[in-house]
């Protein structure tokens, strides 16, 4: 497991962030009497709920798909392309509210594309690594 | 909300189902897909692996080759080097014989003129000095016209 986590040094901790603040997002959209954001409380419920639901249920597959351990690696690459997929799509909402409502916040929005952006390219890497091994192996999509 | 917030909410909106489309898309395509076992995929590592170093020894031994080559040329051109030193040293000691010939005629020119009463001609030229100094010259200065 250890060795999973050191594999992803970056994606590990920012997929428990995700699922640390979209949790706490989650509650906050349902509930009048809790606010995790002021930024966040400038989006119609609803929407702040998919993007928090997103973040969390993102960083959740994330992690699921990083540290399985089964025979097919099939399994852990989908489990963890639709949970990046999900976070990178929660994070261009919160990247689009700030930019909206507080562009002059630089490291909110830069960080949140940042985020993106790397969701993005990790998950492009796992496309590539699949077609590598397919080749290699011979092995048909 | 007002209306600029409205837009921006249906943009976001979009934003968030198309992602999510997007997700689902690629988890369809994904659960189509044949598996790919460990155990190959490990297989296949090893391959590329003992691929990088077949490909790594093969450039060490073009690598070598390479430097043999230029071994070969720069050993040849030592080579040649020394054989352009034997001709420089032999010019060299050939020069040297014919300064010590000359120096020896330039002394034995200067006892002749200091002594010219008791030895009216000059000592001969040596056949050394011939390429450097006209025979005929000293032949001429052995034969002095009668006044």
């Amino acid at each position: 497991m250890l060795d999973h986590a050191l594999a992803h040094p970056w994606e590990v901790p920012l997929a428990v962030f995700q699922i640390f603040g979209g949790g706490i997002g989650v509650v906050a959209s349902l509930s009048d009497q809790i606010t995790v954001s002021p930024t966040v409380d400038n989006l119609p419920w609803f929407l702040a709920l998919a993007m928090c639901l997103m973040l969390a249920v993102g960083g959740v597959m994330t992690l699921f798909g990083i540290f399985d351990d089964g025979d097919d690696m099939m399994r852990g690459w989908r489990l963890e392309r639709s949970g990046l997929i999900l976070a990178a799509t929660g994070w261009t909402v919160y990247t689009g509210i700030l930019l909206a409502t507080h562009p002059e916040s630089l490291l909110g929005w830069a960080f949140g594309l940042v985020a993106t952006v790397s969701a993005g390219l990790r998950t492009w890497a796992t496309f590539r690594e699949e077609r590598r091994l397919r080749n290699a192996t011979g092995a048909d999509e | 909300m007002n209306i600029e917030g409205n837009v921006v909410a249906a943009v976001l909106s979009f934003l968030a189902a198309l992602g999510a489309g997007i997700g689902w898309w690629v988890d369809r395509r994904d659960r189509h897909k044949d598996p790919l076992p460990k155990s190959a995929a490990e297989v296949a590592v090893a391959k590329e692996a003992l691929g990088v170093v077949v490909a790594a020894a093969e450039w060490d031994r073009t690598r070598g080759e390479r430097i043999q080559t230029d071994l070969t040329a720069a050993l040849r051109r030592i080579t040649a080097l020394e054989e352009d030193g034997v001709t420089d040293r032999a010019r060299i000691t050939r020069l040297e014989t014919l300064l010590s010939h000359a120096a020896s005629y330039i002394e034995a020119l200067l006892r002749w003129a200091h002594a010219l009463r008791d030895a009216p001609k000059p000592p001969p030229l040596p056949t050394e000095l011939h390429d450097l100094v006209d025979p005929q010259l000293w032949i001429t200065i052995s034969n002095p016209k009668e006044t």
